[in-house]
Order: C-alpha cells, then sequence, then structure tokens
C-alpha cells in the first residue's frame, strides 16, 4: 500500500487559475483505503471548488489510478471529464502519474506521497519499505531498517537511540529496539554481530526512466 | 608523544573538544584553542554538531594545525555519500590529519537547517571499515589506491551498562578499527566502571567524557539538549547550593577525572562554549604539574 496524505487545500486552491475547468479524480485502492482518496473525500472538493468559484465539471473514483488500461472507457463512463482542462488527482503520485500519460493532460497533485506501508487493525503502518531494490529484511527479523530507521542504518542504532526511542522524537520509537526485541526472543543476535556492508544503489538506479513490457 | 603513539602504547590521554565558527571569523577559535596549548593531547573538530551549520571541520583542523595543535577530525555521515567521505579523508590526510573519530551524525531534523536532505550513505561501522581500507592502500571497492593512508580512527559510545544494543554496536565498531573510543559525558563513576567491566575484553582505548557543569544553566542545556545523560541530583545540589558554582563545577569535573583515573584510558572535555576552566581542571585534577 501506498501511504499519502491530503495537502492543504487552502494553499492548493490559491495556486489554482480560475480559468481552468476541474474535474476531482479519486482512486479506489490505497487512497480509499486511508478514506484520502475516496468517492467521500473526492465529493468534498468536488463541493469545496464549487464553493470556492471554481468551474468543477465533475468527479469519478478510478478503481486503481497507477494501473489504467484505457482511459477512454473512463472517458466513456463520465463524458464530462472531456470538458476539463486540469485534474485534481487524490491518488499516491503514481496515480498522478499514470493518469497524466495515459490522458495527457494537466494533472494536480491533491495528496502527498510519504512512503510504502501497510495498514494492520486500523493502524496505519508507515515507511514498511524503501523500495531500495535490495531488499534484505529476513536478516532483520522481518523489519526493514533501511525503511523505518530515519538515518536507514544498516549496523544497529544510532547512539540517540535511548530507552528504545528515537533521536527524532520521543513519540517514535526506535526500529532497532524493535528489531532487538525480535532477535531476542529468536534467541538470534546475528543481526547485531554480523557485518551488513552498505547498500548497494545501483540497483535501484538502474530501473528509472524504464518502461517494460508486463 | 603524539596521541596515536599514547593510544599505541596505552597511555592516558586527555583530548578536549572545539567548536567550528558559524562564519569565516576563526579569532575565537584561535583563542580557545591558545588555552588548550600544552594542556591536552589532542583537540577534537566537530562536524556540524547536533547538525547546526558550522564551518568544515577540515578547515579548521588545517588552521588549528597550522598553530601547532594536533587534531582529530570529526567525520560524520550524515552529510556526504561515501565518495565524498572517502574523498575528504584522502585530502585530510595530505592535510596531515592522523586521527578520525567516525560517528553517524545526528539527524539534520535537530538542527538548523530546515529541509536538509540526510544522507546517511554509509553508517559509523561502514565508514570505520572504509577508513581500514584507505590505511590498507585501498578504496571502498577495494581497488589500489596511489598512496594509502595511516590514520587512528575512532568512535563513540553512551557508557551505557545496562544498553545491551550499544554494547553490541561498539564490539563490532571495534571490528571495523575503532582503536579508541571517546564516550558521552560520564557523571556516574560507579556506573562507568560497570561500563568498563562489560568491554574490557574489547581491543581499544576508552576515553571518559567530561562535560563539566559551570551553573544551573548547563544543567538545563543538558537535560533540554542532550537526551541520555542523567546528571546525578547531587552534583545538581552541589551546584545549586554553591556561591562560587563555577570553582564548584572545577572541582566536581577533577574530582571525576581523578576517580577515572585508573579507569578509563583517558578523558575527553568538552565544557559548553568555553575553556576558560579546562586548565584549571587538569591542574586541579593532578593531570598537569
Amino acid at each position: 500500500m501506498i501511504i499519502s496524505r491530503q495537502k492543504d487545500l487552502q494553499v492548493l486552491f490559491e495556486g489554482l487559475s480560475p480559468d481552468d475547468s476541474f474535474f476531482v479524480i479519486g482512486c479506489g485502492k490505497c487512497a480509499k483505503k486511508l478514506r484520502v482518496g475516496g468517492q467521500k473525500e473526492v465529493e468534498e472538493v468536488f463541493w469545496r471548488l464549487v464553493d470556492r468559484g471554481f468551474r468543477a465539471v465533475g468527479w469519478y473514483v478510478i478503481s486503481t489510478a497507477c494501473s489504467i488500461n484505457s482511459w477512454e472507457e473512463i472517458a466513456s463512463e463520465k463524458p464530462e471529464i472531456d470538458d476539463a482542462t486540469a485534474f485534481l488527482v487524490m491518488a499516491c503520485g503514481n496515480g498522478v502519474s499514470v493518469i497524466n500519460r495515459v490522458s495527457g493532460m494537466k494533472a494536480y497533485p491533491l495528496l502527498d506521497t510519504t512512503s510504502i506501508g501497510g495498514v494492520c487493525d486500523d493502524y496505519m503502518l508507515h515507511e514498511q519499505c524503501a523500495a531500495c531494490a535490495d531488499c534484505n529484511i529476513h536478516l532483520y527479523h522481518g523489519i526493514c531498517p533501511y525503511a523505518q530507521c530515519p538515518k536507514g542504518l544498516q549496523n544497529g542504532p544510532c547512539g540517540g537511540s535511548i530507552d528504545g526511542v528515537c533521536e527524532i522524537g520521543s513519540e517514535r520509537s526506535c526500529v532497532w529496539a524493535q528489531i532487538y526485541e525480535e532477535a531476542e526472543k529468536s534467541e538470534n543476535l546475528e543481526v547485531f554481530t554480523e557485518f551488513h556492508p552498505p547498500k548497494d544503489h545501483s540497483k535501484k538506479v538502474r530501473r528509472e526512466g524504464l518502461i517494460e513490457k508486463i | 608523544m603524539d596521541f596515536k603513539r599514547k593510544i599505541e602504547t596505552g597511555k592516558f590521554v586527555v583530548t578536549t573538544e572545539v567548536a567550528p565558527p558559524r562564519g569565516t571569523d576563526t579569532t575565537l577559535l584561535i583563542e580557545e584553542a591558545d588555552l588548550l596549548s600544552g594542556c591536552v593531547d589532542a583537540l577534537n573538530v566537530s562536524d556540524n554538531q547536533r547538525s547546526i551549520m558550522r564551518m568544515s571541520p577540515l578547515g579548521v583542523a588545517h588552521v588549528l594545525q597550522e598553530q601547532g595543535h594536533e587534531v582529530i577530525l570529526h567525520t560524520t555521515c550524515r552529510d556526504r555519500n561515501r565518495l565524498a567521505l572517502q574523498s575528504d579523508l584522502l585530502g585530510a590526510w595530505n592535510l596531515g590529519v592522523r586521527n578520525i573519530l567516525a560517528m553517524t551524525g545526528d539527524h539534520p531534523l535537530l538542527g538548523d537547517t530546515m529541509g536538509t536532505k540526510p544522507v546517511y550513505d554509509l553508517d559509523s561501522t561502514q565508514l570505520l571499515q572504509a577508513i581500514q581500507n584507505l590505511n590498507r592502500g585501498h578504496d571502498i571497492m577495494n581497488r589500489r589506491l596511489d598512496g594509502g593512508t595511516g590514520f587512528m580512527a575512532g568512535a563513540v559510545v553512551r557508557p551505557d551498562p545496562n544498553d545491551k544494543m550499544q554494547l553490541l554496536r561498539l564490539k563490532r565498531k571495534v571490528s571495523c578499527g575503532a582503536r579508541f573510543i571517546q564516550t558521552q559525558p560520564v557523571y556516574n563513576t560507579e556506573e562507568f566502571k560497570e561500563f568498563i567491566e562489560k568491554v574490557s575484553h574489547l581491543n581499544t582505548h576508552i576515553i571518559a567524557g567530561i562535560l563539566p557543569i559551570f551553573s544551573l544553566k548547563t544543567v538545563k542545556f543538558i537535560n533540554d539538549k542532550l537526551p541520555g545523560i542523567i546528571i546525578p541530583q547531587e552534583v545538581v545540589e552541589r551546584i545549586k547550593n554553591s556561591t562560587d558554582p563555577a570553582e564548584e563545577g572545577i572541582e566536581l569535573a577533577a574530582e571525576t577525572i581523578k576517580k577515572l583515573q585508573d579507569v578509563a584510558g583517558g578523558v575527553h572535555i568538552m565544557p559548553i562554549i568555553t575553556h576558560q576552566h579546562t586548565e584549571a581542571i587538569l591542574k586541579r585534577a593532578g593531570m598537569l604539574h
């Protein structure tokens, strides 16, 4: 799941041109689940646009904004989309990017994408994966320090980890304290005794800009 | 005898710390360093400490060495990737720097330059390993260099005998080449002894941190800005009840140093703001004659 949060709409609206006609698009997957881009939120933005005097021509929640097979299908379901000169997209950056690509239209993001995470028992789990293209999460008892430690440390906590709390804020627990707890439970402290070499960032960079056939 | 030789021969060392200026004016830096001439073995030069932007420690190291001081160059992983770290280290060696303190570095969110991208391409153990490579005449990719370094590399630790993760991390730092360790401030010498017992099997030289307290303002600063450092109530009371808190601070620091003399491999004195009392502390502790 891609974790996103809504931008400050007040600020965003100030940057919009009154000459544009807006169509609001949501996403039926992650953004809907996180309650930042489902029907309720999309409708709310639509009516706020109307209230502010913008020309708002319609709204639609695409089943998966980052996976669109046919733009024509969407356009046939919502013909008013053709009257729009700009989209306001309530999806992650992936969604905005794909919509921009398939529609060829100007698309403004209404969300800020923060991380790859998940939802468990109604709790949002942030930063579960850093998409590093070099996964070794099994070494860390299923908890990725590269994603979850603000410094991405591979070889144990920094000196700022005190009593299980991260140095950047008392509300954050140190991911290394969680890894230690799991390591102790499984009676395997290897992750703290073995040396982990620096990450190979070339693995990630090689994929950028590529368009591959599935 | 230089710092490296003292570490190699297991001598008690005295180090201290100076902060680079927040600008180009080095007058105060040189004045502070001059207060320490003949008192200490080496001066640590911090690297954008607490993520507050200051002059490059390499530039400061050069200035101090020109004045005849030996330096320990702080090198953090916060602001530079592995390319920049290695090239700066080669440059440092050529400028005469012989001692490096490898650290991860405080997160930029704690600092003064909002929006900074944290780098952390390496962590402190990986940096120590990279220094070992440079010392063998190889880069991080194990390719031979046209001339290697011969750094004395060190690291830092919070001397908490009960923090199992930090103890394991210390062991790994030593195995990656940390030949000296400078600790966070020590106030509770009994707890420090416990820590030393737990790490005595490690082949490294442990230098105890001393952060003298000259006023209740220092107490507040430590409590607010330096999490994890617990000042015993007895120390706070002595400062509070003293008619001359600065004098009491000198006495307290000297007492701690005396207690640590046979326990630690040295002391690292790091007063907040100024070194005007550092010489007095060392004299009182019997370190200077």
